[in-house]
């Protein structure tokens, strides 16, 4: 190792020397993936899944005193995937880094991160050769400089379930020489993620994928996935808000989501709470970091717009907190929900059960309260309450169970009203029954 | 909202507070409903004033309540110079209304003081019309940038609107809604075009018929369908003496933005159509049935704007369901059956029709108990390895699942907890693997938001805020029971416990959580890793101007196999200032996103990602309905990323952008105020 630096430097010095007497600039790549710059490879490929791998290329450059601004640039313009010496795929993949030179030393270290995709083709393709490895080859220079090549080693994994693998097949032909004995093939180190994600949906907690909203207005949103197998999953909530969208957007991280996949085959992740306090364009997008392949994050907006004095537009769904559905009403059962912005009062509305229509299930559980006629229900309230705004809950007052029958079902719901008498939220129906 | 009325009467009539009056003095109490404005009639939102007789005792008055067509308004009832006066709170429609004011003596006796029958008039073919909307417009003037984020554009403009309406007609009530929104840069669009129409429904609903054109949803989430909102246009029916609805529609497979194909039934392979019918079998205060059915026909490829899929391919064909929802035991019981098939093809490569079935029956129990409620249930669910809704894309197909799960609420308590398991395969087909699922769950939350006797907690409560307590640990083994010659064996274990506490209290509130993960892969395909989280937030005001709202997160994984750790810190704070009320404000965000993985197999990374948003905003002119309002602002955005291990990965950038906003409500009541 000294005698490698030793025998670099006094190259170094030589070439130097021959190079101020010629009047130009000496520089070179010493060592590249060798023993003592090791290039490291992160993460396993996949056959016929693709499938990313980090590389660290690591080497060392050296230069004539006085080259240009103290600094070197090491370029790649790409490289080779083979499977023993078959070509596989071209890799076009540019690769660059400016290297200070010290003052005080001829050479200095580098090292060059890249990531590489590989296809399911290629990796399928490499399955098929019957390969549990990849070799991948890059060339690297610097100007006026000498060209070297770095190699690094990218093992191969059979698919999981639920691709088959085919079985080796025995090849009949009789073997007419005995073959040197094969190394034994290294145990492929642990993937990262085994989960295989096949549909995502990302959408309002209204249900929407677009929202125009009231300055303040509360918002989240909701991601569905579908998925295989079971593993880590490593994503990240971001937003671009209207301090940026207006120009290049700049998207802040919310939340980072790192979770294990159970198995379940379904998941529904919720954001964080959408800030709403500024007027414009909103841009929110869920990333997926691993498991890797989903290079294009889902993306959907909102705006906005609008004074937050005024009445919100549209009618919102408003969650009953309590009691749940079906529940018994006591002397003590008090009735919650989610508080809306901008209210003026809550209406608190009781509907008997006999009520006409009521007892549909497409009127208490479709209710999707995107016109005011979907929030009017066929019939009238037997009873109810009226709470001011700064509430978000009540229990019945002595006047309104007057009116409620012992051992009877009915239906509740609270509306939102704003304080120019429109209705801005409304609960979906839930039942209570009274004591016999 | 009656101690308010007290005061407002002391502080109007100090002289006829007294404490001491007879109950009796109920029933002899004369209270009179003033005479409307427009003598024969009054206007839908014109207060009710009823007139009080002179030197009324406060206590008296306490004991009266309003109310107005059966729903109790007391608390909205204000006293105003010797009478009680209630606006309504939403326009009353046309017709004839009730108003009732009855007095609760102290010996629970109960006097109708007072009972009005009253006529509103609203005028018109159009009743009880409604137009609201918001039409939002803004240009942007970048005033400086860094290198990296200069472009051509100098300027931008973007905008938006939103609009509903509603009119009732002697025949039918209309309504409608619309979103518009606008950016000059189609990039940052949700169809590619600088205007996008949003979401939109136009909607008409007779005695008998309906109709729906725009987006809405044609039935509830079951095995066909999704219950998400979609494009498309459905009429609907309703034979009130057969208790019965039957809704027909067309209706767009995919999520759609956009004015292209708007009704969502140009694109011939996106779209299905179809019937739902609900009927109400039998009805009574005990049990009740209903029988719902439903039929889809139609091509689904691309699942649209806002979706991602591994694979699109356009399937074609057909489905039906048929569902009995019933109720028994005083509602006690409740027992759901339903049964759907499909039968569908690709529409290129493998032309054969593939015809599967599903089901899923649910037994559910809500007892009625001396103290709290308990709920008890059951389902077990099928889904065929074929089976494909057009209308229900993200329901998982082979798939075969039971489940128990129980609820028992009482006082501050709720306790959740559920047992599951579920298998693949479902025709047992031995050239794939079986593979189970065993799933537990369960979690506790205590929440005491109301004040009450104890003295201790009301202490504790003032201190901390009103507090929300969970506890929840959830465990999934999955693993082959079976493994197919050729495939990897799964055999996996995860675990996870979280704590959170969140607080509230009138003007702030906080809240901090932590939670534990573990991982296992006996297969040793992928690596055994633990993950450590952390949060902790908060909102409070500093004074009656400045509004802060600090978080921060914290993420420790560490991956057993290679025995590699990796922290993600994220820290946050937001602040608002008002500088001058109604008129000037300013606002400041501050993110701190850093990432340090030195030695993870897979992700290699020590990064930091400062941001930076600010903004000042001038209301110029305030904005009032069917008039323009002026807001000026200026904004700013930095982006400071630090590669700690490839410098040159490194950036600085910010923008500065000066934007006029104009905006214009709307507002219709439709009605002489």
């Amino acid at each position: 190792m000294n005698t490698q630096r030793i025998f670099n430097t006094i190259r170094v010095i030589i070439m130097a020397i021959v190079t101020s007497i010629s009047g130009g600039v000496y520089a070179n790549i010493d060592a590249l993936c060798d023993a003592g710059f090791n290039c490291q490879v992160m993460g396993n490929a996949v056959a016929g899944q693709a499938s990313t791998v980090q590389i660290i290329w690591r080497g060392s450059v050296s230069s004539t005193i006085g080259s240009s601004a103290g600094a070197l640039t090491v370029n790649s313009n790409g490289g080779m995937l083979l499977v023993g010496n078959q070509t596989l795929q071209t890799i076009n993949t540019p690769l660059s880094q400016v290297v200070s030179m010290p003052s005080s030393s001829p050479s200095a270290s580098f090292q060059i991160q890249e990531s590489l995709q590989l296809s399911a083709n290629v990796t399928q393709q490499a399955g098929n050769l019957g390969a549990t490895q990849l070799i991948y080859r890059r060339q690297f220079s610097v100007p006026g400089g000498s060209v070297r090549q770095g190699q690094v080693t990218i093992n191969l994994m059979s698919a999981p379930a639920p691709t088959p693998v085919p079985e080796p097949t025995p090849d009949p032909t009789p073997q007419p020489d005995p073959q040197p004995v094969p190394e034994p093939v290294p145990t492929p180190l642990p993937i990262d993620s085994a989960v295989d994600i096949q549909q995502m949906s990302l959408r309002f907690d209204t249900g929407e994928q677009t929202r125009v909203l009231q300055p303040g207005e509360p918002l989240a949103a909701q991601l569905r996935m579908r998925y295989q197998r079971a593993g880590l999953l490593r994503a990240q909530w971001e937003l671009a808000t209207p301090s940026s969208t207006a120009g290049e957007p700049v998207f802040t991280p919310l939340r980072q989501v790192q979770q294990y996949l159970g198995g379940g085959q379904e998941i529904l992740l919720q954001s964080p709470p959408l800030p709403s306090n500024s007027s414009g364009l909103y841009l929110l997008r869920f990333v997926v970091l691993q498991p890797a392949g989903i290079e294009q994050p889902l993306t959907i907006r909102y705006m906005v717009g609008g004074s937050a004095d005024q009445a919100p537009i549209a009618v919102r769904v408003m969650r009953q907190q309590g009691p749940a559905d079906n529940a018994s009403l006591g002397s003590a059962t008090r009735f919650e929900w989610q508080p809306l912005s901008g209210v003026h009062a809550y209406q608190l509305e009781l509907y008997d059960h006999s009520a006409a229509g009521l007892g549909s299930p497409a009127l208490s559980t479709a209710l999707t309260f995107n016109s005011v006629a979907e929030v009017s229900l066929p019939v009238s309230p037997i009873a109810g309450l009226l709470v001011p705004g700064e509430q978000s809950g009540a229990s019945l007052s002595d006047m309104t169970r007057d009116h409620l029958a012992n051992d009877n079902l009915y239906y509740w719901r609270v509306l939102a009203i704003n304080a120019e008498g429109f209705i801005v939220g409304a609960s979906t129906l839930r039942a209570i029954r009274t004591a016999p | 909202m009656k101690k308010a009325l007290l005061n407002a009467l002391i502080l109007a009539q100090p002289f006829v507070v007294s404490l001491g009056f007879a109950a009796d003095d109920l029933a002899t109490l004369e209270i009179s409903l003033a005479e409307p404005q427009a003598r024969e009639a009054y206007l839908p939102q014109e207060p009710l004033r009823l007139q009080l007789p002179d030197q009324i005792p406060a206590e008296l008055l306490l004991q009266l309540s309003v109310e107005l067509n059966s729903i109790d308004v007391t608390a909205l009832v204000q006293y105003d110079d010797g009478a009680l006066l209630f606006t309504p709170v939403r326009p009353l429609p046309s017709g004839r209304h009730e108003l009732r004011v009855v007095g609760y003596g102290d010996d629970g006796s109960v006097h109708e003081v007072g009972y009005w029958l009253f006529n509103v008039r609203t005028p018109g073919f159009f009743q009880d019309s409604s137009l609201t909307g918001n039409v939002d417009l803004s240009a942007s003037q970048r005033l400086a940038e860094s290198s990296d984020y200069s472009t051509d554009r100098a300027t931008s403009s973007q905008g938006s609107g939103s609009f509903q309406g509603a009119s009732t007609t002697d025949f039918a009530q209309l309504s409608g809604r619309m979103d518009i929104l606008y950016a000059d840069n189609s990039e940052y669009s949700a169809s590619g075009k600088a205007l996008d129409l949003g979401t939109f429904l136009a909607t008409a609903q007779g005695e008998t018929f309906g109709a729906n054109v725009g987006h809405h949803a044609v039935a509830s989430n079951d095995l066909l369908f999704d219950g998400y909102e979609k494009r498309g246009v459905s009429i609907n029916s309703q034979w009130q003496p057969m208790n019965t609805q039957l809704t027909l529609f067309g209706m767009s497979a995919q999520d759609r933005v956009g004015a292209n194909n708007a009704l969502g039934l140009n694109d011939r392979n996106n779209q299905y159509q179809g019937g739902v019918m609900q009927t109400r079998l039998w009805h009574s205060a005990s049990h009740e049935g209903h029988l719902t059915a439903g039929f889809i026909s139609g091509r689904r490829g691309d699942t649209g704007y806002g979706n991602w899929q591994q694979q699109t391919p356009v399937t074609e064909g057909s489905g039906w369901n048929m569902a009995l929802d019933t109720h028994w035991f005083s509602r006690q019981l409740r027992m759901r059956l339903e049964r759907a098939e499909t039968d569908t093809r690709l529409l290129e490569g493998d032309a054969d029709k593939d015809a599967d079935s599903a089901y899923s029956a649910l037994v559910m129990a809500t007892p009625t108990l001396a103290e709290g409620n308990l709920s008890l249930g059951a389902e077990v669910k099928q889904v065929g390895l074929a089976y494909q809704s057009l209308a229900n894309p993200f329901l998982p197909a082979d798939r075969h699942s039971k489940r128990l799960f129980s609820q028992y609420a009482t006082g501050n308590w709720i306790v959740n907890a559920s047992l599951g398991s579920e298998h693949n395969n479902t025709d047992n087909d031995p050239a794939r693997s079986l593979t189970k699922l065993r799933q537990a769950r369960a979690d506790i939350t205590y929440s005491n938001f109301y004040s009450n006797n104890d003295a201790e907690i009301e202490r504790w409560r003032a201190l901390l805020g009103s507090p929300s307590v969970n506890l929840a640990v959830e465990r999934n083994e999955f693993r082959d029971a079976r493994t197919a010659e050729g495939f990897a064996r799964q055999d996996m274990l995860s675990e996870s416990v979280s704590l959170s506490a969140a607080f509230a209290a009138s003007r702030w509130s906080w809240s901090v959580g932590s939670s534990y993960q573990t991982f296992d892969d006996f297969t040793d395909l992928q690596s055994d890793s633990r993950i450590h989280s952390v949060f902790a937030n908060a909102n409070f005001p500093l004074g009656s101007r400045i509004t802060l709202q600090p978080g921060w997160e914290r993420q420790r994984m560490h991956n057993r196999d290679y025995d590699a750790v990796s922290y993600n810190t994220l820290l946050s704070l937001t602040s608002s200032v008002v500088i001058l009320p109604e008129r000037l404000k300013g606002e400041l965000s501050f993110i701190s996103s850093d990432n340090r993985a030195l030695n993870d197999p897979f992700y290699l990374q020590d990064n930091r990602n400062q941001y930076l948003t600010a903004e000042l905003l001038w209301h110029a002119k305030k904005p009032k309905p069917n008039r323009f309002g002026l807001d000026v602002s200026l904004s700013l955005s930095n982006q400071d990323y630090r590669d700690r291990l490839f410098g040159e990965n490194n950036n600085d950038n910010y923008q500065v952008f000066l934007t006029l906003r104009t905006t214009l409500p709307i507002q219709f009541s439709g009605v002489a105020q």
